[in-house]
């Protein structure tokens, strides 16, 4: 289930490497990572290799109004960019709008 | 208010490694972010704040709304509608002041979906709040 999605009896611990397996190749079984501190794992769409558009996605935000850093390098990841993914690794994704009730930032 | 539903969401963020809590203020039940990051940094403001966000009457039918600092923080002026106080109120020992920021109505983010959205992703359009200060 997509954590975009309400939130059903889908929780679990702090631990990020619960589950977390890795397979011959080295790749990771229940690959999964962090949007704006929610989690989503290859059920609702997360793969080894990413686009910036796919990462922001996931949290619901069309790329052409998102801004996508990879948090622990601090690299601002264009829509038709390509990432590898590190499992349990973090991203945060922010509209490029936003409209207060008396002012507007572009 | 569906308590339960609040403290699922909020389980959500922490095991992203976000702290978040379900308070009771002088207004009624607010969910406080604590530790969110903002791009104050440059411009010699905080860099973290603690954000609260009124649970509204009726809460999931009804959307949630508004975001409130802390009433002396030098982050309100720089913040869309900071400066269009929606009201201030006693939380945790501290007075809050509610910015003037609808993200459900035409504030810069989706309809309001009670399937959808919830204080799990009202904390997208708190992130983009911080990261976007005016002069």
């Amino acid at each position: 289930m997509s954590n975009t999605a309400a939130v059903g009896e889908k929780v679990g611990t702090r631990g990020h490497d619960k589950g977390h397996q890795e397979g011959a190749g080295g790749e990771h079984k229940n690959l999964h990572v962090f949007v704006n501190n929610r989690k989503f794992g290859e059920e609702d769409g997360v793969r080894s290799v990413m686009t910036g558009r796919q990462v922001a996605a996931l949290v619901g935000v069309p790329a052409e109004n998102a801004e996508i850093t990879r948090e622990r390098d601090g690299k601002q990841i264009t829509a038709d960019e390509t990432v590898n993914l590190e499992h349990t690794e973090h991203f945060q994704v922010i509209r490029a709008r936003v409209d207060g009730g008396c002012c507007h930032v572009a | 208010m569906s308590r339960e539903r609040i403290e699922r969401e909020l389980a959500v963020l922490h095991e992203g490694g976000l702290e978040a809590a379900l308070v009771s203020s002088s207004r009624g039940d607010c969910v406080l972010y604590r530790n969110l990051p903002t791009r104050g940094a440059k411009r010699n403001l905080p860099s973290v704040a603690d954000v609260i966000v009124p649970v509204p009457s009726g809460y999931p039918a009804a959307a949630i709304d508004l975001a409130g600092l802390t009433a002396n923080s030098a982050l309100l002026p720089h913040l869309v509608g900071g400066t269009n106080s929606q009201g201030t109120f006693v939380a945790e020992g501290q007075t809050w002041q509610l910015a003037s920021y609808h993200p459900h109505g035409n504030g810069g983010g989706p309809p309001w979906d009670p399937m959808q959205c919830g204080f799990h992703t009202y904390v997208d359009h708190l992130l983009a709040w911080l990261a976007r200060l005016n002069q």
